[in-house]
């Protein structure tokens, strides 16, 4: 199935504006373009990769702005609202890719915002600065092969719902505002390294099975 | 309202405007108005407590009954501040004050210890009559008043917020539970602080830190715990610890595009606060946010700058003066260097004087540095002799005198004294004083000879002045001559002698400009030629340079060169406008277009176009022009750049062309944009012929005006101007051929003089159109300048017709005795069969500018050939013909009767007579 939707969706993505569009797309049109069929695994890969480096991200924040005591951890943990709630892993694979995609998309926002505001405190050229800009890269490239994962299932994600931004609260607080979006990323990538990890080899054997049908076949289910 | 109890009166006493309180005894005879107790309370009212938190002070403000204020009484004040909801009392206080009827509100402050923001405040107020004939009793307490009451606040607080404290300095931090809270404890910089005994609620914890210091962090966290009910636990903060801003040092300015200077300085050690709270503000500039330790601006005018750099944090702010020289701050530079107004130039110091230096340039990005350029060509002079000041100087003659502009090489720091001696007269030298940064000045002087020396000084000493004679006579004008530029410069040559010690070439940098930049440069004795060159040279401007010769002081004018470094086309187009027009030509002419220098070029000359609107042009003598468009036109060039004026020739008459003239130089002209519109006139020719009888003399009679005519009337033409009579202006009324053989008086004109013979004249001749090869038709009367024509249809029509030819035949009258040589050309076509005749003919003609008659009278009649000639084919009976024969200045006559005879009554036109002038 087709839609005009996907033409639009690529050019949209680079800018952050994303067409609420729901429709089954064909994995072979345009937009699809440059996404490797193995998307997936990319993002298995990409995933564990990122686990670390959030786990550094977010230790270098709380040292960076002497958040290491237990009370103020503990403010770390709080939950931010818009991370997936419940082990996304579980879900079946298109809505975890949407979820991811969704969460992604908040990230990388928030990113934006904890960057802005350290540029802002910090010392110019300080280490948690070099970490952020690189977990933004980072983000980015996770997320464009959430999208083209979703893309390869025929699927356009989720219209993104822009996050009201945090009213202006003193610096302590935007200090832990950061610290709780990385505190929960670190645990999201956590929990979606070691899920993907547990199921890799059974998607991995779904794909050799599926390798060795006729291309027909294959064809066929995708459509 | 206070109490009144028995006791004592007051009496009150009315004045002559005031009320004055005064006792009994003194002032018997006052009426008595108010009475007060012995026992008097006067309660404080309108209690208002607010907080003046800067000054960290309580302001209190109350009111006591007015009766009190009326009687002016000293009162005393028991106040009382209070902490907390507990209602802790942190203070006590007696305060004493005499009423006053005027000011009825009372004040009183109190500075906290505490930060005010601590906590809640509240005070309360009691007051006793200060009177020895009262009782002491002390008034009820007024109701407590309290600031920042919160009590009913779930919210806990923190304070202070977000605050930026010197490092070493104490810190006192307050935690505000929410209500129904507890505070735990209170964390600060890994340092948990516990609620200490002292502390008066359990919603209330305050904290000194003494001797904060920095850490390696943006704001160190300060943290309350709470327990208990509330929505948030915790009310946390960040201090941000840090040092003032260090006055700047090593304060560093230069610049490497010469146009804008960076300056460039040491902020000092760090001060731990980054972020918005660094701001760089550049002044005088706008302000704007750059990266610190840096600040750029461009250089204009200016040289010497005041700088003030003021580094500001929230801490504070520490300012430096600067004064910065421009021309000093070239260190870092390949050159110490002075920012001229026009171009970038360096000023070197430091050279030994009268060397031989070659310099070369190169330069690379002063932001982003790739890497430098190539050098540049390496230029060589010599510095001048020691001590002494190169001085040139411009003589300009006035009225009774003359201006005398000096100028020399202005250096900073250096005041420059001029001397000025009129020379063979005992007179006193006069001296000028000019200040520094001043590099040239203008002396007035009269019309004899003068010494100028002009010596450079310092605070320490004097050069060696320089001396320049302006003799009595400066110089005569020279012929400009041009010269060729090319974009390396503009090369100069003189003719060098044996009589002079060196040679000067001045010019103006911006000769366009009032302040032209005047430049001079000296060469030796044995120097003929120089390339000048500039910056500021540009193309299309022409630049004028004198050469002068230098003998001992004096300098002798030796000519004036003028030239462009690349000539442009012009800019201006001529004006060309249509001052003459005939039937077949055109004089244009542009007399107001200017030739001199403020053309980008010198103006060659000019080139005329024409372009007919229908046909590719071919104008005989033009040469063919294609435009771009593929539209040909005729071009005549017009090479003296004096001559404003073309006659377009051999045009066709009431034809539409279109003309247009360009200005040309070395630089070429620019496109054509505008053409003039023209259409030539009508045009006819004559050609007379006499058709004589037998008679001796003959002669075109005197020809008729045709304004006089009485075979036409004809409207509005004016004689003695050359007009063309249109045939639709006249009505042809009907032929007038007089015949009669009377004898009439012929006015022959040549070289101006007036040849009169009388003689019988048979009046009128008829006139013969000859047609050129070209088709034209000329007029062969002799007269041309005022000669009435008519339009060539109706006149061809006629030929055309033969028969009716005579019906409206005319004649023109020449009222003036000038010739127009060029209307009479020899018409080719008439076939004279004689050799002799061709013989004659031949010349007779080469005497020009004569009025020539040639005799047809040895010419057989029967032979002339008559085809050519339209005729009458009616008998021109009892007319009778005189043939005439002009030869040179004389009018030779001679008739042959039988000739006349021969042709007689059958045709008239066997005889011809050709009026001709001959030009060829």
């Amino acid at each position: 199935m087709e839609t005009p939707c996907l033409s639009r969706y690529l050019g949209a993505l680079t800018q952050g504006l994303f067409i609420q569009c729901l429709a089954h797309v064909n994995s072979s049109t345009a937009p699809c373009r440059g996404c490797h069929r193995n998307s997936l695994d990319k993002i298995t890969a990409k995933t564990r990769q990122m686990e670390k480096e959030a786990k550094e991200l977010f230790k270098s924040y709380l040292t960076h702005q002497g958040l290491l005591t237990s009370e103020l951890r503990r403010l770390c943990n709080e939950a931010v609202q818009w991370f997936p709630t419940e082990n996304i892993t579980d879900q079946p694979k298109i809505v975890m890719l949407q979820e991811l995609y969704r969460t992604l998309v908040h990230m990388k926002d928030a990113l934006e915002n904890i960057r802005k505001q350290q540029q802002v405190l910090s010392t110019p050229g300080a280490a948690l600065l070099g970490k952020l800009e690189s977990t933004q890269w980072a983000v980015r490239g996770l997320l464009s092969n959430t999208v083209c994962a979703l893309c390869l299932k025929g699927i356009l994600p989720n219209s993104r719902h822009t996050p009201e931004r945090a009213a202006a609260t003193n610096a302590f607080q935007q200090k832990i505002e950061g610290c709780k979006v990385l505190g929960n990323y670190s645990k999201f990538l956590e929990k979606l390294a070691r899920d993907s990890g547990k199921k890799a080899p059974q998607a991995l054997r779904d794909q050799k099975k599926r390798r060795k049908g006729t291309k027909r076949v294959e064809d066929s289910s995708r459509s | 309202m206070g109490h009144f109890s028995s006791g004592h009166s007051i009496i009150a006493c009315l004045g002559s405007n005031n009320l004055m309180m005064l006792s009994r005894h003194e002032c018997s005879y006052f009426l008595t108005i108010f009475t007060l107790p012995e026992t008097q309370e006067f309660l404080p009212t309108f209690l208002k407590v607010s907080r003046n938190l800067p000054l960290q002070r309580l302001l209190v403000e109350w009111d006591v009954s007015d009766l009190a204020h009326q009687f002016e009484l000293e009162m005393v004040f028991d106040i009382q501040v209070s902490r907390s909801e507990e209602m802790n009392v942190v203070w006590t206080e007696y305060y004493n004050t005499t009423l006053s009827k005027l000011n009825k509100t009372l004040h009183w402050s109190w500075d906290s210890e505490l930060p005010l923001e601590c906590t809640s405040h509240s005070v309360r107020i009691r007051s006793m009559v200060n009177d020895e004939r009262f009782s002491k009793l002390w008034s009820s307490w007024s109701q407590w008043k309290t600031v920042l009451d919160t009590s009913d606040d779930y919210t806990p607080y923190i304070f202070p917020e977000d605050k930026v404290v010197e490092e070493g300095s104490n810190v006192t931090f307050c935690c505000i539970g929410g209500k129904d809270s507890r505070i735990l404890n209170f964390l600060f910089n890994y340092t948990e602080y516990y609620y200490p005994d002292s502390n008066t609620s359990q919603r209330n914890m305050v904290i000194t830190v003494n001797k904060v210091l920095h850490a390696e962090m943006p704001g160190i966290p300060a943290f309350c715990n709470l327990s208990g009910k509330g929505n948030k636990n915790y009310s946390a903060t960040l201090l941000f610890v840090g040092k003032p801003p260090h006055e700047p040092k090593g304060l560093s300015c230069d610049t490497r595009d010469m146009t804008t200077l960076t300056c460039t300085w040491d902020p000092g050690e760090d001060t731990y606060l980054y972020g918005s709270s660094q701001k760089t503000l550049c002044y005088p500039e706008t302000e704007t946010d750059l990266e610190p330790i840096r600040c750029s601006w461009m250089i204009g005018q200016q040289m010497i700058y005041n700088l003030t750099l003021t580094a500001q944090n929230p801490l504070g702010e520490t300012s430096a003066n600067f004064v910065l020289d421009v021309a000093h701050r070239g260190k870092g530079f390949p050159a110490p260097f002075v920012q001229s107004n026009s171009y970038p130039h360096l000023t070197l110091g430091g050279l030994q004087p009268f060397t031989n230096y070659a310099f070369r340039m190169r330069c690379g990005a002063a932001s982003h540095f790739w890497k430098w350029s190539e050098w540049s060509k390496t230029i060589r002079g010599r510095t001048n002799e020691a001590g002494k000041l190169d001085v040139w100087r411009e003589v300009t003659p006035v009225l009774g005198g003359r201006n005398v502009t000096l100028f020399w090489k202005v250096s900073p720091g250096i005041s420059f004294e001029i001397t000025l001696e009129k020379l063979g007269k005992a007179s006193e030298p006069e001296h000028i004083s000019i200040s520094a940064l001043q590099n040239s000045t203008t002396i007035s002087i009269d019309n004899h000879s003068y010494k100028i020396s002009v010596a450079a000084r310092n605070n320490i000493a004097s050069s060696l002045p320089s001396v320049i004679i302006i003799s009595r006579v400066d110089h005569t004008d020279l012929e400009e001559e041009r010269v060729n530029g090319t974009v390396d410069g503009i090369y100069i040559s003189w003719k060098a002698t044996n009589a002079f010690h060196g040679y000067i070439v001045d010019w103006c940098n911006f000769p366009r400009s009032q302040l032209c930049d005047f430049q001079w440069k000296r060469f030796d004795f044995n120097t003929s030629s120089c390339l000048i060159n500039s910056a500021a040279f540009m193309p299309g401007v022409r630049y004028s340079f004198r050469v002068y010769g230098s003998l001992a002081n004096e300098d002798f004018f030796l000519g004036k060169k003028v030239g462009y470094t690349k000539e442009l086309a012009p800019r201006l187009n001529p004006q060309g406008k249509i001052t003459e027009m005939s039937s077949h030509t055109v004089t244009i002419t542009w007399d107001s277009y200017p030739i001199n220098e403020s053309q980008p070029g010198f103006i060659r000359g000019y080139h005329v176009y024409v372009k007919t609107m229908e046909e590719e042009c071919s104008l005989k003598g033009s040469t063919k022009h294609a435009l771009s468009d593929g539209t040909v036109l005729c071009k005549y060039t017009v090479e003296n750049p004096e001559e404003k004026r073309y006659v377009v020739k051999h045009l066709m008459p009431e034809t539409t062309y279109a003309l247009a003239v360009k200005a040309y130089t070395g630089g070429g002209e620019t496109p054509i944009d505008a053409y003039i519109r023209v259409d030539t006139l009508h045009d006819i020719s004559y050609l007379f012929v006499c058709v004589f009888s037998r008679i001796k003399d003959c002669c075109c009679p005197e020809i008729p005006n045709p304004n006089k005519s009485k075979a036409l009337s004809c409207n509005g033409l004016k004689l003695n101007s050359e007009a063309v009579m249109k045939l639709t202006d006249c009505i042809p009324d009907t032929i007038v051929l007089e015949n009669t053989s009377e004898a009439n008086t012929l006015q022959l004109w040549s070289h101006g003089t007036i040849l009169e013979r009388e003689s019988k004249v048979i009046n009128p001749s008829w006139v013969y159109f000859v047609q050129k090869e070209e088709g034209d038709l000329m007029c062969t009367q002799s007269a041309p300048e005022a000669c009435t024509s008519f339009e060539n249809l109706a006149y061809s029509s006629q030929i055309a017709l033969g028969s009716n030819f005579y019906q409206n035949l005319w004649m023109s009258e020449k009222s003036e005795p000038q010739l127009s040589i060029s209307s009479y050309q020899p018409q080719h076509y008439t076939e004279i069969p004689s050799k002799d005749t061709v013989t004659s003919l031949r010349e007779i003609t080469e005497r020009e500018d004569s009025l020539r008659y040639i005799s047809q009278m040895e010419v057989p009649c029967s032979e002339v050939k008559l085809s050519n000639l339209p005729h009458s084919t009616e008998p021109l009976e009892h007319s009778s013909y005189k043939i005439q024969t002009v030869l040179g200045s004389e009018l030779v006559t001679s008739t042959s009767d039988e000739d006349i005879h021969s042709q007689d009554s059958s045709t008239s036109s066997n005889s011809t007579v050709l009026l001709l002038l001959g030009r060829h």
